[in-house]
């Protein structure tokens, strides 16, 4: 090659060299849609509000905290399981030593917060977006708030004192400090007045919807809300309007046994349920299908078949104890919608048929009679896959109402007839109406076994101020009353303050 | 082919045609035994040849001519050429030699002129271990290189990790194969490798960019030489078995220990005569396979002339694994050439094409692991009851067998590499090459789940069929200038400056249908599905995109002193705007000391040199895609109307700042060698710090925020030396050599960012996290409470609980573990964790030796790790005082009475115990191990006899794999693996068989 055309090649070379890379190529668009484009659509804000729905039914924070803190802690359950050390965190919890480290409360603490932030994430998002319907911007800020609401109280209920957050937080924003209960409390009704004054009645829900959040369900919130804070005017005055009130039209269920059957789901007494299904052969576990653990968790380890004892599909947590057995009155048609006891026969006289068997509890050590609970007790025909159960979580059904409605009146509340609610209340069960005078306690009784092993107990005995007598003995005390803050947030916020436990 | 085939015969018969004469001889190395492969050339023609095996020359030359004599180490010889047509002519090393030529980022250098970290493994060493991979056969090889295999899977590569964790996320090195950067050379077959270097420094690797920041494994592999053609076969076969198991109690023993804990708990005892159930199940030995196969073949052909060489290739590799449904295989063909095309035009290609298939079993699973289910299951459970259906355990475990036998895993992948490169030299010394890559790989998983049935809770009801695919699509673009001289004698100059373009996109989707009406194995098509309506679908890709600009500087004075300066600008896509470029530089030197006038008279120093370098890295490789904007998530699922609904959340927030994480390493190394070569090594010390790690920082639970933020924000410090030293020599007929290295890793978080005061790390059933990660510590130490020992008696158990408000604890006996109270309150609890392990060791070694003598060979390799820890989940279980499980035979030593044992390891049996399985350094154990990683021993034919059969070498050999290893774990494998915070934590993995395998290589 002669000399020029070597500087001229050269030359060329480096000129594609330097030339030849454009830098488009380092603008790689997501394939993720931003959330400066997001809400673009209605569509957009309801794919959104559905993930604000998602934390509701996570495995950890509901699908076993509810029953763990609500039956096992108090005085109506053993935890059970296949040992001691079978989910330790829930027996430490349960004798009142649990630590910061405690993974439950962890979980809880996390999950709720994840939902406030979608619930605010989404408010932001598209209050004032033009992009969006006024239609919908009203009801999808409104089942955000009524969920916001929910998820603030899950936290309040077991922490206290807690961070209060209505909007998406900034960096300088992070390590905010608890509110005050008080303070929490007024966010929580604040939101769910907002929700319940845009939200449809429960009759005017289309089939495709049964599960969203209704008017009924945040005035029935609100209504534990004042409960909780013994606010009982304002829970008698509410409940009686949902009670009396034309549009709302809850009912109990004319059978006590069918409210936890597919039958009762969303049924005429369902004012909140999280919802569950479960897909044949979907095989995944815990968060990653729609379907719940309770039933697995809950389910008997151990069957008659043939007289002899074989291995069942359960795993024999939330054990019923004697003495809640012992509370139900002669007579009383919710025991056996309730207990299973050794040899109980389940599903009679259809394919589903089982004998129940309690056996195995004695090889883990529990020396008191204990029971299995059929609430969450699924036939076998339902048991697609091992950990996926379609039982719904019932979260507030009407008998619930009436029992807020009777107790915000013997304490005072509206015209104080706190025998009327009672007593439909009574009657559904077989039983006759209440001889007692006493109001407190006959709506202490009640509530236990109408509500029994459906996470309420627990609560009830804490806000009532019964825990200490019911459960000092497991090593309750004034300091127990909420729970410790999760050690890893105690780290990353240094503003936060411990509870004494 | 064919065509080159023809082209190259074309060219050799057309050389034969003038007439010349012939000379032929016997070249002879420094011990008078023959040299093979010594080139011959004919000074100023292109006319030249090779020794074949014996040494033995024939070429055609005219009287008067010179022929040159040039061999890699050896000294070129000239001879002139007389009417004597057989000349015998011995050559000697070249007495600066340790020249190897060695592979350099984009280039080579000669070793005795390198300034930066560099190790070399010779192809021999590679090749002499009968493994599925070549990662695999590296580890223990160098100083610095840590391989680990994590798991024994056929088919499952080691990670590889160069000085130490640079950063929290993924240390993988970066492997340039032919030129060609991928992420993995588990397509490669170890007999393909000419050579393999590893670029250990900042300013060695630097030229690579972000993309090197890890360390850079540099292969080569074979091309053709010029002479005649060879064609290579290769073949071995052998027989795999477990190599250590952990020990457990019989049925017997099992049965008395179980009795004991139910007695202990106030329960009655299950078994009434404990004595009568002997052994017991071996449930290891149902779900195992006795001298799995592992199979290799390779046949090879390469030759060519002085303008063409190629090289084809073809393998296949078959591995069953110990566990049944457990296995490998791997069809893979090479082709290469290269041509001259012209006197200023070089071009060539590689290709490689390979196809593998692996089953696998769950293994390092927290809950229904097989390696884990083997052990716990009761060996009093028979495997299946009299009616040939599968028992079900009274104690929870799932049958393994059955799982076993309905375990269906299979993944499959196809990938082509391919590269094509020219190289145009304009004027002596000044050169553009392009090399252009192109990687196209397909992956597909294919799982089913058939119906079966042991108990209520146990099998699977409904069958499902999963089918998850991945394509993974690169392109790379290196264009680049080099340029060399020489300025007055004694300035050596070589100057590189380039540009890189990379683009990858990664695509996956997948599927799963369920209710296929049968499980026969042929109909399992998505097609068969009643509810294709609602198979479960996931899909998504992303793209990847670096520019990068690179230049290097080498100077040499008088060759004693030596310069390198690397600068290289990197983009990425995967930062914002701002940030996306990172510019790097590094610098080193060298000072070749024996090279100087007064180290002429000490003779017995032939090689010494002090090297020095530093050097900056940016590293992005670990960090998402997509991180600069807060992005929807799908597939966050709900119920409305008894239909599942689907939804979108914000997880993250993006982050448009982030920058390049950078990694400056100082490098401080010395390369000796005495007596004429016959003792070598090299010594190096280094100090990497990597600043503005890039990692996700933990915010507050009360932000919702559910995938932490990257950010930024840490700082860590690795340090270390690294030793290596062989010594070769012979005794008459009897070579011998032998060599180790050395390596020590000190590992120090320096900062967490902000106010982060922890990150943990290696969460595990219901321990929670293992490891804590916390400044001023090596990461991801172990983290619990601090088991002291025992309670003798119930005077110690009454002092240790004197400050506890609450009393004793309900169940603490004399014989319950007793962990240290560190804050004094008298419980047990977070407040009394402390810092229990350090998963890193202290240092790793090898050392490894070689004989030969006449036809005989016969080599071995140990290597091991000193000082770590490892906490053996599995022994939740197989220590648990409950009894529920199978225990470890340890158990028989449990604590029966006062002073019969104060090991927290041996608590007592109580079938009610709460205490004894806390998060604590009971399961800490000493990590420590030497392995005897591998031994062969070889015959070579004489060549007397084989070149009568026209063979040019055969060679049988047996050779042994991971034969014995001295370590006190009580586990599978001492060898546990680890990734970021999760380490050192053995969840029970599947172990690396003991091999032994009989091969033959042979050549012609």
């Amino acid at each position: 090659m002669k000399k020029t055309n070597i500087y001229i090649s050269l030359a060329l070379v480096l000129s594609v060299l330097f030339s030849s890379c454009s830098k488009d190529i380092l603008n790689t668009p997501a394939p993720n849609i931003s959330d400066e484009s997001y809400f673009s659509s209605d569509d957009a804000a309801i794919s959104a509000l559905i993930g604000v729905y998602d934390p509701l039914s996570r495995y950890e924070s509901t699908q076993i905290h509810e029953w763990m803190l609500g039956d096992v802690v108090s005085d109506d359950a053993e935890k059970g399981g296949e040992g001691p050390n079978d989910q330790a965190y829930c027996q430490e919890l349960k004798e009142f030593r649990a630590n910061a480290e405690n993974q439950l409360l962890t979980a809880r603490w996390t999950d709720a917060y994840i939902g406030i932030n979608r619930a605010n994430k989404l408010i932001e998002g598209i209050k004032g977006n033009d992009n969006i319907t006024e239609a919908t911007q009203d009801i999808v800020i409104a089942e955000a708030k009524f969920l916001r609401a929910y998820f603030h109280f899950q936290l309040t209920k077991v922490f206290g004192k807690v961070p209060v957050v209505t909007k998406v937080l900034q960096p300088s924003e992070f390590q905010n400090p608890q509110n005050e209960i008080t303070e929490v409390y007024a966010q929580i009704e604040q939101d769910l007045k907002d929700a319940a004054s845009k939200l449809p009645y429960k009759k005017d829900l289309t089939v495709e919807n049964l599960g969203r959040a209704t008017k009924g369900a945040a005035n029935a919130m609100l209504v534990k809300m004042y409960v909780f804070q013994q606010k009982w005017s304002e829970a008698a005055t509410l409940s009686d309007e949902i009670i009396n009130g034309g549009d709302y039209i809850y009912s109990l269920e004319p059978e006590y046994a069918d409210i936890f059957t597919s039958k009762g789901e969303n049924g005429v007494e369902s004012i909140f349920e999280i919802q569950h299904i479960s897909i044949a052969g979907d095989g995944e576990w815990g968060d990653d299908n729609e379907g719940t653990v309770t039933s697995i968790f809950q389910g008997t380890r151990q069957l008659y078949v043939g007289g002899e004892i074989e291995s069942s599909w359960g795993w024999g947590f939330n054990l019923p104890t004697q003495d809640l057995v012992d509370e139900f009155e002669s007579g009383d048609l919710r025991k056996v919608a309730t207990i299973l006891d050794d040899h109980t026969i389940v599903f009679a006289g259809t394919d589903n048929e089982e004998e129940i068997c309690t056996q195995h509890i004695n090889s883990i050590g529990y020396s008191n009679k204990v029971y299995h609970s059929l609430k969450y007790y699924i036939p076998a025909s339902e048991r697609n896959d091992m950990s996926d159960s379609p039982a719904n979580w019932r979260v507030i059904r009407y008998a619930d109402l009436l029992l807020w409605n009777a107790e915000a009146k013997a304490n005072g509340g509206g015209d104080g007839n706190w025998q009327t609610p009672l007593n439909e209340v009574r009657n559904r069960a077989g039983l006759a109406n209440t001889i007692s005078t006493d109001g407190i306690s006959a709506i202490a009784h009640e509530r236990r076994v109408e509500l029994a092993m459906e996470g309420h107990r627990y609560w009830d005995l804490v806000r009532t101020g019964k825990a200490e007598e019911k459960l000092g003995a497991n090593g309750y005390n004034e300091n127990k009353k909420f729970l410790p803050i999760p050690q890893k947030e105690m780290a990353l916020n240094p503003n936060l303050v411990q509870n004494p436990y | 082919m064919k065509h080159l085939n023809t082209t190259l015969f074309l060219l050799l018969f057309s050389l034969s045609l003038f007439a010349q004469s012939q000379y032929s001889g016997q070249v002879l190395d420094e011990n008078s035994q023959p040299l093979p492969g010594v080139s011959i050339l004919v000074v100023g023609t292109q006319n030249g040849t090779s020794t074949d095996f014996d040494g033995n020359y024939l070429i055609e030359a005219n009287e008067g001519d010179q022929l040159q004599f040039s061999f890699m180490g050896y000294t070129t010889q000239t001879l002139t050429l007389t009417t004597q047509t057989t000349n015998n002519i011995s050559i000697d090393p070249d007495a600066k030699a340790l020249d190897e030529i060695v592979v350099v980022g984009y280039g080579v250098q000669k070793k005795s002129d390198l300034t930066g970290a560099i190790s070399t493994v010779k192809p021999e060493d590679l090749q002499n271990k009968d493994v599925a991979t070549v990662d695999q056969a590296l580890q223990g090889q160098m100083a610095g290189v840590t391989v680990t295999q994590a798991s024994g899977t056929p088919g499952e590569a080691p990670s590889v990790s160069i000085r130490g964790i640079g950063t929290l996320n993924n240390a993988d090195p970066l492997y340039v194969v032919d030129g060609m950067m991928v992420d993995d050379i588990t397509y490669l077959n170890a007999r393909d490798i000419e050579s393999l270097q590893v670029l250990k420094d900042a300013s060695s690797s630097a030229i690579y960019g972000s993309r090197g920041a890890n360390g850079v494994i540099i292969v080569t592999t074979k091309k053709g030489k010029s002479g005649e053609g060879k064609v290579n076969f290769n073949a071995y076969y052998g027989f795999q078995n477990f190599a250590h198991t952990p020990e457990l109690t019989t049925a017997s023993e099992f049965a008395l220990l179980n009795n004991e804990a139910r007695l202990a708990a106030g329960l009655d005892p299950k078994y009434s005569d404990p004595s009568s159930y002997g052994k017991g199940t071996d449930w290891l030995g149902a779900i195992s396979q006795k001298n799995a196969p592992i199979q290799n073949y390779d046949l090879s052909f390469s030759g060519g002339n002085e303008k063409s060489t190629y090289f084809i290739s073809g393998a296949y590799m078959k591995q069953d694994g110990i566990i049944k449904k457990s296995n490998y295989d791997r069809i893979s063909v090479r082709i290469n050439s290269e041509s001259q095309v012209k006197s200023w035009l070089k071009i060539g290609e590689n290709l490689t094409v390979s196809s593998s298939n692996q089953g696998t079993i769950l293994e390092n699973d927290d809950w229904n692991n097989l390696l884990v289910t083997p052990l716990t299951n009761s060996p009093l459970q028979p495997v299946y009851n009299p009616d040939g259906s599968y028992s079900v355990s009274d104690n929870q475990v799932n049958n393994p067998v059955a799982k076993v036998d309905n375990t269906i895993n299979n993944a499959n992948n196809f990938r082509v590499i391919g590269n094509l490169f020219g190289e145009i030299e304009f004027l002596k010394g000044l050169t553009f090459k392009s090399n252009l890559g192109v990687q196209y790989g397909v992956g597909e998983d294919d799982d089913y789940s058939p119906v079966y049935y042991v108990s209520p809770t146990e099998g699977n009801a409904i069958n499902s069929l999963f089918k998850g695919h991945n394509k993974d699509k690169s392109i790379e673009w290196t264009n680049m200038v080099n340029y060399v001289t020489t300025i007055a004698e004694k300035h050596d100059v070589s100057a590189i400056i380039g540009t890189s373009v990379f683009m990858q996109k990664y695509e996956w989707d997948g599927l799963t249908v369920t209710n296929l009406p049968t499980d026969n194995e042929d109909n399992r098509v998505i097609d068969n599905s009643p509810n294709l309506d609602k198979a479960n679908v996931y899909g998504s890709f992303l793209e990847n995109n670096q520019l990068s600009y690179f230049g290097r500087v080498n100077y040499a004075f008088d060759s004693k002193y030596l310069l390198t300066a690397n600068f290289r600008a990197d983009g990425s896509s995967k930062f914002g705007d701002e940030n996306k470029w990172g510019y790097f530089p590094s610098f080193s030197a060298g000072w070749k000391i024996s090279e100087e006038g007064f180290m002429e008279n000490a003779s017995v120093i032939s090689n010494l040199k002090f090297r020095a370098g530093w050097g900056q890295i940016g590293n992005q490789g670990s960090i998402p895609a997509y991180t600069q904007t807060t992005l929807a998530t799908g597939s966050k699922r709900y119920v409305w109307g008894n239909q599942i609904v689907s939804g979108v959340a914000f997880e993250s927030v993006g982050n448009n700042e982030m920058k390049w994480e950078t990694t400056a390493t100082t490098n401080l190394g010395l390369d000796f060698g005495f007596l004429k070569g016959k003792l070598s090594g090299s010594a190096e010390y280094y100090v990497k710090n990597t600043t503005d790690m890039i990692l996700q920082v933990p915010v507050p639970g009360q932000t919702g925020i559910e995938s932490f933020p990257w950010q930024n924000a840490g700082e860590m410090k690795n340090s270390g030396i690294e030793v290596s030293i062989n010594w070769k020599d012979n005794v008459g007929d009897f070579e011998y050599s032998i060599g180790g290295n050395f390596t020590t890793i000190k590992n120090e978080v320096v900062s967490l960012g902000g106010n982060n005061e922890f990150i943990d790390g290696a969460d595990y059933r219901n321990w929670g996290y293992i490891t804590r990660t916390v400044v001023g510590r090596p990461i991801a130490n172990f983290y619990g409470l601090v088991a002291e020992g025992l309670f003798q008696n119930q005077t110690e158990i009454d002092e240790y609980y004197a400050n506890n408000d609450d009393g004793i604890p309900s169940g603490i006996k004399p014989g319950d573990v007793r962990y240290k109270d560190i804050n004094g309150d008298g419980k047990v609890g977070e407040e009394d964790y402390d810092f229990i392990g350090n998963p890193i060791p202290d240092f790793t070694y090898a050392f490894t030796g070689s004989l030969a003598y006449k036809g005989i060979d016969f080599s071995f390799m140990f290597n091991g790790v000193y000082g770590n820890e490892i906490y053996n989940g599995t022994n939740d279980y197989l220590l648990n005082s409950t009894a529920y499980w199978n225990l470890s035979k340890e158990m028989m030593n449990r604590w029966t009475g006062e002073g019969s044992t104060n090991n927290p390891k041996h608590a007592r049996m109580n079938s009610k115990d709460t205490n004894n399985s806390k998060k604590s350094s009971r399961y800490i154990e000493d990590g420590s191990y030497l392995r005897l990683q591998n031994v062969q021993l070889g015959y070579s034919l004489p060549k007397s006899l084989l070149s009568k059969m026209k063979v040019d070498r055969l060679r049988v050999y047996v050779s042994g794999q991971n034969l014995y290893t001295f370590t006190k774990y009580m586990g599978y494998d001492p060898e546990v693996g680890g990734y970021g915070l999760d380490r050192g934590l053995d969840r029970a993995t599947y172990p690396i068989p003991r091999t032994v395998t009989f091969g033959i290589n042979l050549g012609f």
